[in-house]
């Protein structure tokens, strides 16, 4: 069972409708960099998760507002976020200021994965796409974008939870293209699914059976939906 | 003086392609990057009938680290794919070995990416002809 903390967050003013800016803060206890990505007022109900020194923490988070306001907002009330913090024994403090959300009630959970080496290698490997360069493959391929990096993070998080919570017994290739854009490639069984990561979208392409050259399966998603393509994988 | 004949493909030929060494699986297989085709319009290959099993060593040094990757000419074209030749004076004394692999300009990231898999599959088929060193 992971540790559990329960932590009110204060009454925030009301902002201006800015979801680019969306104002959100840790306490010192925690603080680091954040990057909120949500829509005003995502936490009702949210299991959002947030990486912690690189390790993932599970948030979860009721809106303590009216319940008709709940009700009538409740389409606005999903999102992501992602953040890099402190890792603590210390409580966090969370602390939101939406258009919405007047107080929150915020619980956090520090699930401290088992060790696990293929995911730090492609941690390691991600971090070093950081490093290259232009024409890094002697012809002419793109660096990479930190928008591209930080949604590679954010799908590496999903493939990583995927490893630790089903059986599956592969684990991607994490591969750099040309274009800029970097690539999960991941078979299972007569399945391969590839994940292709480029700014803040991923083409999701599914094969079946593995032979097979078409795809059966072609979308653009976003980093945070790319739970359905694990699963079919998976499955 | 005649110009020389060029090169013709046939079906049954190999060409080559490098490996940067992110091309390679830790287990020794080829990833599908090695054949991406979202960058550019064509995708430079060698034939290998153009280089002489003595000079490989002179012809890896083109790009210093990487390895070799081999599909045969029938496996491209079966894709919708053309491999034709191409003469790359910056290849020296291979300038006549350098091919590319064209017809790919129009597609759709989703095709583009059938046909680098397929590729890669059959690169694998075939096994990797020299590995990256670095």
């Amino acid at each position: 069972m992971p540790d559990v903390y329960s932590h009110s967050v204060f009454p925030q003013p009301l902002m201006p409708h800015d979801p680019e800016s969306q104002p959100t803060g840790f306490s010192p206890l925690g603080i680091g960099r954040f990057l909120s990505v949500s829509s005003p007022g995502v936490l009702l109900d949210a299991q959002d998760k947030l990486l912690l020194h690189t390790k993932q923490a599970l948030v979860s988070g009721s809106v303590l507002v009216g319940v008709a306001r709940h009700e009538a907002l409740h389409g606005f009330f999903h999102g992501f976020f992602t953040a890099n913090v402190r890792a603590s024994s210390e409580p966090m403090q969370l602390i939101w200021e939406t258009n919405f959300v007047q107080a929150a009630k915020v619980y956090v959970s520090y699930t401290l994965p088992a060790n696990d080496p293929w995911s730090q290698s492609a941690t390691d490997e991600l971090n070093r796409f950081k490093g290259l360069r232009g024409n890094w493959d002697a012809e002419g391929a793109s660096p990479f974008a930190r928008t591209t990096l930080d949604s590679a993070r954010a799908v590496l998080q999903k493939v990583t939870d995927l490893c630790r919570n089903s059986g599956i017994q592969t684990r991607p290739a994490i591969v750099p293209l040309p274009d800029g854009s970097i690539r999960f490639e991941w078979a299972n069984g007569d399945k391969e699914l590839f994940l292709t990561v480029r700014k803040k979208e991923v083409e999701a392409q599914r094969w079946q059976p593995f032979n097979s050259v078409r795809s059966v399966g072609y979308k653009s998603i976003r980093p945070n939906q790319v739970d359905s393509e694990l699963s079919w994988l998976a499955g | 003086m005649q110009a020389p004949i060029p090169c013709q493909l046939d079906a049954e030929d190999f060409i080559l392609r490098f490996l940067h060494s992110s091309r390679v699986n830790p287990d020794g297989s080829v990833n599908s990057g090695a054949f991406s085709l979202r960058a550019d319009p064509e995708l430079s290959v060698a034939i290998e009938k153009l280089i002489p099993a003595e000079s490989m060593e002179r012809f890896c040094a083109l790009k210093i680290g990487q390895g070799l990757a081999k599909v045969r000419v029938d496996e491209i074209r079966a894709l919708g794919l053309d491999a034709r030749p191409d003469k790359e004076p910056e290849w020296g004394d291979f300038a006549d070995a350098h091919a590319v692999i064209t017809g790919h300009a129009q597609w759709s990231n989703n095709r583009k990416d059938e046909a680098a898999r397929a590729l890669r599959n059959a690169a694998n088929a075939w096994g990797v002809v020299r590995p990256p060193t670095k």
